[in-house]
Protein backbone atom coordinates (compact mmCIF):
# COMPACT_ATOMS: atom_id res chain seq x y z
CA UNK A 1 0.00 0.00 0.00
CA UNK A 2 1.47 3.42 -0.86
CA UNK A 3 1.62 5.76 1.91
CA UNK A 4 3.44 8.56 -0.05
CA UNK A 5 1.34 11.89 0.84
CA UNK A 6 -0.82 10.37 3.74
CA UNK A 7 0.60 13.53 5.53
CA UNK A 8 -0.94 16.17 3.33
CA UNK A 9 -4.37 14.92 2.90
CA UNK A 10 -4.75 14.18 6.82
CA UNK A 11 -4.23 17.52 7.57
CA UNK A 12 -6.38 18.77 4.62
CA UNK A 13 -8.83 16.88 6.79
CA UNK A 14 -8.00 18.54 10.06
CA UNK A 15 -8.00 22.23 8.11
CA UNK A 16 -11.33 21.73 6.50
CA UNK A 17 -12.54 20.93 9.74
CA UNK A 18 -10.88 23.55 11.74
CA UNK A 19 -12.40 25.85 9.05
CA UNK A 20 -15.76 24.61 9.65
CA UNK A 21 -15.74 25.17 13.32
CA UNK A 22 -14.49 28.59 12.74
CA UNK A 23 -17.35 28.74 10.16
CA UNK A 24 -19.96 27.68 13.10
CA UNK A 25 -18.19 30.13 15.82
CA UNK A 26 -18.55 33.16 13.41
CA UNK A 27 -22.35 32.24 12.78
CA UNK A 28 -23.20 32.35 16.41
CA UNK A 29 -21.31 35.51 17.49
CA UNK A 30 -23.47 36.98 14.81
CA UNK A 31 -26.72 35.72 16.16
CA UNK A 32 -25.89 36.64 19.44
CA UNK A 33 -25.50 40.24 18.69
CA UNK A 34 -29.46 40.65 17.60
CA UNK A 35 -30.26 38.62 20.86
CA UNK A 36 -28.32 41.23 22.36
CA UNK A 37 -30.88 44.36 21.33
CA UNK A 38 -33.69 42.52 21.68
CA UNK A 39 -33.05 42.25 25.66
CA UNK A 40 -32.38 45.99 25.35
CA UNK A 41 -35.91 46.92 23.82
CA UNK A 42 -37.63 44.05 25.85
CA UNK A 43 -36.40 46.20 28.62
CA UNK A 44 -37.12 49.47 27.28
CA UNK A 45 -40.59 48.41 26.48
CA UNK A 46 -41.45 46.68 30.06
CA UNK A 47 -40.63 50.25 31.17
CA UNK A 48 -42.36 51.88 28.73
CA UNK A 49 -45.56 49.61 29.90
CA UNK A 50 -45.14 50.29 33.27
CA UNK A 51 -45.49 54.60 33.23
CA UNK A 52 -48.45 53.92 30.75
CA UNK A 53 -49.84 52.09 33.95
CA UNK A 54 -48.98 54.76 35.77
CA UNK A 55 -51.20 56.74 33.83
CA UNK A 56 -54.01 55.10 33.94
CA UNK A 57 -53.65 54.47 37.61
CA UNK A 58 -53.48 58.12 37.90
CA UNK A 59 -56.30 58.92 35.57
CA UNK A 60 -58.37 56.26 37.84
CA UNK A 61 -57.60 58.21 40.46
CA UNK A 62 -58.28 61.72 39.80
CA UNK A 63 -61.79 60.36 37.60
CA UNK A 64 -63.08 57.16 39.55
CA UNK A 65 -66.89 58.17 39.06
CA UNK A 66 -66.37 59.00 35.26
CA UNK A 67 -64.35 55.64 35.25
CA UNK A 68 -67.32 53.57 36.88
CA UNK A 69 -69.82 55.05 35.06
CA UNK A 70 -68.28 54.74 31.59
CA UNK A 71 -67.44 50.90 32.68
CA UNK A 72 -70.67 50.39 34.07
CA UNK A 73 -72.19 51.62 30.77
CA UNK A 74 -70.32 50.06 28.31
CA UNK A 75 -69.27 47.06 29.56
CA UNK A 76 -71.03 45.49 32.57
CA UNK A 77 -74.34 46.63 31.02
CA UNK A 78 -72.97 46.61 27.27
CA UNK A 79 -75.41 49.53 26.59
CA UNK A 80 -74.79 51.58 23.07
CA UNK A 81 -74.48 54.61 22.67
CA UNK A 82 -72.97 57.48 19.83
CA UNK A 83 -70.11 57.73 21.07
CA UNK A 84 -68.83 55.16 23.17
CA UNK A 85 -67.54 56.34 26.47
CA UNK A 86 -65.31 53.74 27.80
CA UNK A 87 -63.62 53.58 24.59
CA UNK A 88 -63.33 57.49 24.73
CA UNK A 89 -61.84 56.81 28.61
CA UNK A 90 -59.05 54.45 27.50
CA UNK A 91 -57.70 57.30 24.31
CA UNK A 92 -55.59 59.82 24.86
CA UNK A 93 -52.19 58.99 26.71
CA UNK A 94 -53.17 55.66 27.25
CA UNK A 95 -53.27 54.78 23.62
CA UNK A 96 -51.14 55.86 21.35
CA UNK A 97 -47.73 55.57 19.36
CA UNK A 98 -44.11 56.98 20.40
CA UNK A 99 -41.15 57.19 18.34
CA UNK A 100 -38.66 56.69 21.22
CA UNK A 101 -36.35 54.83 21.98
CA UNK A 102 -38.07 53.51 18.83
CA UNK A 103 -41.66 52.97 16.89
CA UNK A 104 -44.21 51.60 19.23
CA UNK A 105 -47.54 51.43 20.08
CA UNK A 106 -49.64 50.83 22.89
CA UNK A 107 -52.85 50.57 24.18
CA UNK A 108 -54.51 50.25 27.88
CA UNK A 109 -57.04 47.77 28.88
CA UNK A 110 -59.17 47.17 31.86
CA UNK A 111 -61.19 45.07 34.13
CA UNK A 112 -63.04 44.92 37.12
CA UNK A 113 -62.44 41.71 39.12
CA UNK A 114 -65.33 42.42 41.66
CA UNK A 115 -69.03 42.03 42.11
CA UNK A 116 -71.05 44.83 42.46
CA UNK A 117 -72.73 43.29 45.44
CA UNK A 118 -69.84 44.57 47.40
CA UNK A 119 -68.21 47.45 47.54
CA UNK A 120 -64.60 46.55 47.39
CA UNK A 121 -63.52 45.91 43.34
CA UNK A 122 -59.92 44.43 41.95
CA UNK A 123 -59.13 46.77 39.19
CA UNK A 124 -56.70 45.25 36.83
CA UNK A 125 -55.23 47.91 34.07
CA UNK A 126 -53.39 45.79 31.20
CA UNK A 127 -51.05 47.95 29.09
CA UNK A 128 -49.90 46.27 25.54
CA UNK A 129 -47.14 47.27 23.90
CA UNK A 130 -45.47 46.38 20.69
CA UNK A 131 -43.16 47.41 18.09
CA UNK A 132 -40.34 45.87 16.51
CA UNK A 133 -42.25 41.95 16.28
CA UNK A 134 -42.72 41.91 19.83
CA UNK A 135 -45.47 42.45 22.28
CA UNK A 136 -45.30 42.79 25.87
CA UNK A 137 -48.47 42.74 28.42
CA UNK A 138 -47.97 44.64 31.51
CA UNK A 139 -50.56 44.13 34.44
CA UNK A 140 -51.29 45.90 37.37
CA UNK A 141 -54.13 45.27 40.07
CA UNK A 142 -55.44 47.76 42.70
CA UNK A 143 -58.08 47.50 45.16
CA UNK A 144 -60.89 49.93 45.14
CA UNK A 145 -63.29 50.85 47.42
CA UNK A 146 -67.12 51.96 46.02
CA UNK A 147 -68.43 55.07 48.21
CA UNK A 148 -71.97 56.52 46.42
CA UNK A 149 -72.18 60.13 47.27
CA UNK B 1 25.06 -11.48 8.87
CA UNK B 2 22.18 -10.33 7.27
CA UNK B 3 21.75 -9.59 4.32
CA UNK B 4 21.61 -5.70 3.05
CA UNK B 5 17.93 -5.73 1.56
CA UNK B 6 17.63 -3.62 -1.83
CA UNK B 7 13.87 -2.86 -0.75
CA UNK B 8 13.00 0.73 -0.42
CA UNK B 9 11.41 1.46 3.44
CA UNK B 10 8.52 4.04 2.82
CA UNK B 11 7.59 6.26 5.21
CA UNK B 12 7.30 10.02 5.72
CA UNK B 13 9.71 11.97 4.23
CA UNK B 14 10.91 15.65 5.31
CA UNK B 15 9.17 17.24 2.75
CA UNK B 16 6.29 16.14 3.74
CA UNK B 17 6.25 17.03 7.21
CA UNK B 18 7.36 20.38 6.26
CA UNK B 19 4.54 21.29 4.12
CA UNK B 20 2.06 19.55 6.03
CA UNK B 21 3.18 21.38 9.17
CA UNK B 22 3.03 24.88 6.57
CA UNK B 23 -0.57 23.95 5.98
CA UNK B 24 -1.43 23.23 9.69
CA UNK B 25 -0.03 27.02 10.33
CA UNK B 26 -1.63 28.41 7.59
CA UNK B 27 -4.80 26.54 8.58
CA UNK B 28 -4.45 27.31 12.22
CA UNK B 29 -3.53 30.65 11.83
CA UNK B 30 -7.21 32.23 10.85
CA UNK B 31 -8.96 30.41 13.01
CA UNK B 32 -7.13 31.30 15.77
CA UNK B 33 -7.42 34.59 14.62
CA UNK B 34 -11.17 34.15 14.35
CA UNK B 35 -11.36 32.87 18.00
CA UNK B 36 -9.72 35.67 19.27
CA UNK B 37 -11.90 38.07 17.61
CA UNK B 38 -14.97 36.06 18.92
CA UNK B 39 -14.13 36.53 22.40
CA UNK B 40 -13.55 40.30 22.26
CA UNK B 41 -16.88 40.22 20.74
CA UNK B 42 -18.24 38.47 23.80
CA UNK B 43 -16.43 40.57 26.42
CA UNK B 44 -18.46 43.50 24.24
CA UNK B 45 -21.57 42.09 24.53
CA UNK B 46 -21.43 40.67 27.98
CA UNK B 47 -20.60 44.86 28.53
CA UNK B 48 -23.24 45.62 27.15
CA UNK B 49 -25.45 43.20 28.81
CA UNK B 50 -24.43 44.03 32.08
CA UNK B 51 -24.89 47.76 30.97
CA UNK B 52 -28.57 46.83 30.74
CA UNK B 53 -29.04 45.12 33.20
CA UNK B 54 -27.33 48.05 35.35
CA UNK B 55 -30.50 50.34 33.33
CA UNK B 56 -32.87 47.90 34.72
CA UNK B 57 -31.68 47.78 38.40
CA UNK B 58 -31.60 51.02 38.68
CA UNK B 59 -34.72 51.90 36.90
CA UNK B 60 -36.20 49.27 39.43
CA UNK B 61 -35.05 51.01 42.23
CA UNK B 62 -36.03 54.40 41.66
CA UNK B 63 -39.61 53.38 40.35
CA UNK B 64 -40.09 51.92 43.71
CA UNK B 65 -39.63 55.51 45.40
CA UNK B 66 -42.07 57.84 46.54
CA UNK B 67 -43.06 60.58 43.90
CA UNK B 68 -41.97 63.25 46.21
CA UNK B 69 -38.56 61.48 46.63
CA UNK B 70 -37.03 62.24 43.00
CA UNK B 71 -36.30 65.50 42.44
CA UNK B 72 -36.37 67.06 38.96
CA UNK B 73 -32.63 67.27 37.48
CA UNK B 74 -29.83 65.36 36.07
CA UNK B 75 -28.31 63.61 38.75
CA UNK B 76 -25.03 61.80 38.09
CA UNK B 77 -24.28 60.34 41.87
CA UNK B 78 -26.16 58.11 44.19
CA UNK B 79 -29.70 59.27 44.85
CA UNK B 80 -30.67 58.91 48.70
CA UNK B 81 -33.85 58.92 49.34
CA UNK B 82 -35.33 58.36 52.64
CA UNK B 83 -37.15 55.07 51.68
CA UNK B 84 -33.92 54.00 49.51
CA UNK B 85 -30.80 54.61 47.49
CA UNK B 86 -30.35 54.42 43.79
CA UNK B 87 -26.93 53.83 42.84
CA UNK B 88 -25.56 56.08 39.97
CA UNK B 89 -22.70 57.57 39.14
CA UNK B 90 -19.72 55.54 38.39
CA UNK B 91 -19.94 51.79 38.83
CA UNK B 92 -17.15 48.89 38.58
CA UNK B 93 -18.56 46.29 36.58
CA UNK B 94 -16.67 42.57 35.71
CA UNK B 95 -13.56 42.39 33.46
CA UNK B 96 -12.23 46.29 34.86
CA UNK B 97 -15.00 48.21 33.20
CA UNK B 98 -16.48 51.31 34.87
CA UNK B 99 -20.01 52.48 33.46
CA UNK B 100 -21.08 55.56 34.30
CA UNK B 101 -25.06 55.80 35.29
CA UNK B 102 -27.10 59.44 34.71
CA UNK B 103 -30.59 59.87 35.99
CA UNK B 104 -32.70 62.81 34.19
CA UNK B 105 -35.96 63.52 35.94
CA UNK B 106 -38.41 65.93 34.17
CA UNK B 107 -42.26 67.10 33.67
CA UNK B 108 -44.30 65.06 31.94
CA UNK B 109 -47.56 67.03 31.48
CA UNK B 110 -51.16 64.55 30.42
CA UNK B 111 -54.29 65.82 29.78
CA UNK B 112 -57.08 63.17 30.34
CA UNK B 113 -60.36 63.45 28.21
CA UNK B 114 -63.83 62.26 29.30
CA UNK B 115 -67.22 62.16 28.79
CA UNK B 116 -69.09 62.55 32.19
CA UNK B 117 -73.07 61.75 32.96
CA UNK B 118 -75.30 64.48 33.53
CA UNK B 119 -75.76 64.24 37.09
CA UNK B 120 -78.71 67.10 36.51
CA UNK B 121 -80.70 65.53 34.19
CA UNK B 122 -84.48 64.72 35.61
CA UNK B 123 -84.47 60.79 34.42
CA UNK B 124 -80.70 60.20 35.84
CA UNK B 125 -80.67 57.94 38.48
CA UNK B 126 -77.33 56.17 39.80
CA UNK B 127 -78.07 52.67 39.87
CA UNK B 128 -79.78 52.46 36.21
CA UNK B 129 -77.36 52.84 33.63
CA UNK B 130 -80.31 53.53 30.79
CA UNK B 131 -80.86 56.40 32.71
CA UNK B 132 -77.24 58.14 32.26
CA UNK B 133 -76.54 61.22 29.88
CA UNK B 134 -73.46 61.21 28.86
CA UNK B 135 -72.00 64.83 28.30
CA UNK B 136 -69.44 66.03 24.94
CA UNK B 137 -65.93 65.24 25.63
CA UNK B 138 -64.14 67.66 28.37
CA UNK B 139 -61.12 67.74 30.48
CA UNK B 140 -62.27 69.82 33.42
CA UNK B 141 -60.42 68.99 36.16
CA UNK B 142 -58.13 66.27 34.16
CA UNK B 143 -55.59 68.72 32.62
CA UNK B 144 -51.79 68.68 34.57
CA UNK B 145 -49.67 70.70 32.95
CA UNK B 146 -47.97 72.50 35.44
CA UNK B 147 -50.04 75.91 34.32
CA UNK B 148 -51.82 77.14 37.05
CA UNK B 149 -52.69 76.00 40.98
CA UNK B 150 -55.47 73.62 40.31
CA UNK B 151 -53.16 72.24 37.08
CA UNK B 152 -50.15 70.59 39.26
CA UNK B 153 -47.62 68.17 37.38
CA UNK B 154 -48.24 64.91 38.56
CA UNK B 155 -46.55 62.71 36.65
CA UNK B 156 -42.51 62.61 36.19
CA UNK B 157 -40.23 60.91 33.46
CA UNK B 158 -37.39 59.09 34.44
CA UNK B 159 -34.51 58.68 31.98
CA UNK B 160 -31.40 55.98 33.20
CA UNK B 161 -29.25 56.41 30.44
CA UNK B 162 -25.88 54.04 31.29
CA UNK B 163 -22.37 54.79 29.36
CA UNK B 164 -18.90 53.37 29.53
CA UNK B 165 -15.72 52.98 27.52
CA UNK B 166 -14.77 49.69 25.52
CA UNK B 167 -10.71 48.62 26.11
CA UNK B 168 -9.70 50.29 22.76
CA UNK B 169 -11.22 53.73 23.91
CA UNK B 170 -14.35 53.56 22.12
CA UNK B 171 -17.24 54.40 23.35
CA UNK B 172 -20.64 52.57 22.02
CA UNK B 173 -23.88 54.36 22.17
CA UNK B 174 -25.23 54.32 25.52
CA UNK B 175 -27.85 52.39 27.21
CA UNK B 176 -30.99 54.03 27.74
CA UNK B 177 -34.22 53.34 29.40
CA UNK B 178 -37.45 55.46 30.34
CA UNK B 179 -40.26 55.40 32.26
CA UNK B 180 -43.07 57.72 34.22
CA UNK B 181 -44.40 57.93 37.52
CA UNK B 182 -47.25 59.81 38.65
CA UNK B 183 -48.38 60.84 41.78
CA UNK B 184 -50.73 58.83 43.19
CA UNK B 185 -49.62 59.81 46.99
CA UNK B 186 -52.05 62.63 46.80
Amino acid sequence: MNKKGIAIVIVLVFATALLGLAGVYIRNSREATPINSKILERVQMDFIGQGITQLALLKFKQLPSEFYYAYNFSVRDKRIAVVDPWEKYLLGPLKGDITEPFALSYSTKCRILGQTKYKVDSIEFEVIIEGNGMKRSIKKTINSTRVKN
Amino acid sequence: MRAYSSKRKHGITLTEIMLATILMAVAILPVVGVFSQGHKLTQKDMRRIEAIHLAESSMNKLLKLPYNQVPNGTLTSNLAAASGTVPLGNVSGEGNATFSISLTVSNYPVTFAYHPVDLNDPAYDIDKSETWKFLDETTDGAVFDGSGVHRPIMVKQYEISVSWTEPNNVTPPPIRVSSLKANLEE
